[in-house]
């Protein structure tokens, strides 16, 4: 799900909680993306993301509410997997640092072995490891996806 | 009733500081040893701060209705996304026959 940006060219210091600042003609510094003001602009920008990272997952764009975003605590980047009877199986740590797709994808492999239901017998996987990941969509759908 | 001398002062402030140094930490070490452990998103010392807003296992996932990303190609064969117009309703993925559970990775491109 495309929310806000986390690190945008146009980040203002209280407003977007996140260092971003012009990117130049350095690719290596991150895509030049501003934070988008209206839906349309979130769709460019999903878009773009979605090329660029050639993410095959259907993608679902939040409203400028950030009304997902804020019942999932999900900015800047997060996982939650539900089970089968609507019900949270595992809701991992905010990003960067607690973003942990391993963790996602032991508890979808177990509530797969358990008929897709949540029960407490499901262990929760631990924190996530420390940084020196690739970036969040990718590693998540490398990971997830099979 | 007679005043306390000074080194006697200073002697009982002493013990007071050295009786806190021992004992907090075997007061927290015995808090620690009722069996409880620490939650995936319980912050360990030094670690992270608290979640305030972790969901816990069990809950019922908040619900959303959002519209799907779909890209299409225009007459030169650029990439163009535009929202669908019909939309996805988290509740109606569950519950059904033959459902599967929802892994929903939140993101953005920066």
């Amino acid at each position: 799900m495309y929310i806000r940006e986390a690190h945008p060219t146009d980040a203002q210091p209280g407003r977007d909680g996140a260092p971003g600042g012009p990117r130049g003609a350095n690719p290596a510094r991150g895509p030049d993306i501003k934070q988008p003001k209206t839906l349309d602009e979130r769709v460019v920008a999903a878009t773009k993301c979605i090329q660029d990272l050639k993410l095959t997952l259907p993608v679902l764009v939040d409203d400028m509410e950030g009304s997902a975003e804020k019942a999932y605590g999900a900015w800047p980047d997060r996982i939650a997997v539900i089970d089968t009877a609507g019900k949270i199986a595992y809701h991992c740590g905010p990003g960067p640092r607690g973003f942990n797709p391993a963790g996602a994808e032991q508890v979808l492999k177990a509530l797969l072995a358990n008929s897709g239901k949540w029960s407490p017998s499901i262990p929760q996987p631990p924190e996530a490891p420390p940084p020196g990941r690739p970036g969040p969509a990718e590693n998540a759908e490398k990971k997830i996806v099979k | 009733m007679r005043r306390a001398t000074f080194s006697q002062t200073l002697a009982l402030l002493g013990a007071l500081a050295l009786g806190t140094v021992l004992l907090v930490p075997a007061a927290l070490a015995a808090a620690r040893s009722d069996g409880s452990a620490p939650g995936p998103n319980t912050p360990q010392q030094g670690t992270r701060r608290p979640d305030s807003k972790a969901l816990q296992p069990g809950q019922t996932a908040p619900n959303f209705e959002l519209p799907r990303l779909i890209i299409e190609k225009d007459k030169d064969g650029n990439a163009v996304g535009k929202v669908s117009q019909e939309r996805v309703r988290l509740s109606a993925l569950s519950g059904l026959a033959g459902a599967k559970p929802v892994c929903l990775i939140f993101t953005s491109y920066t």
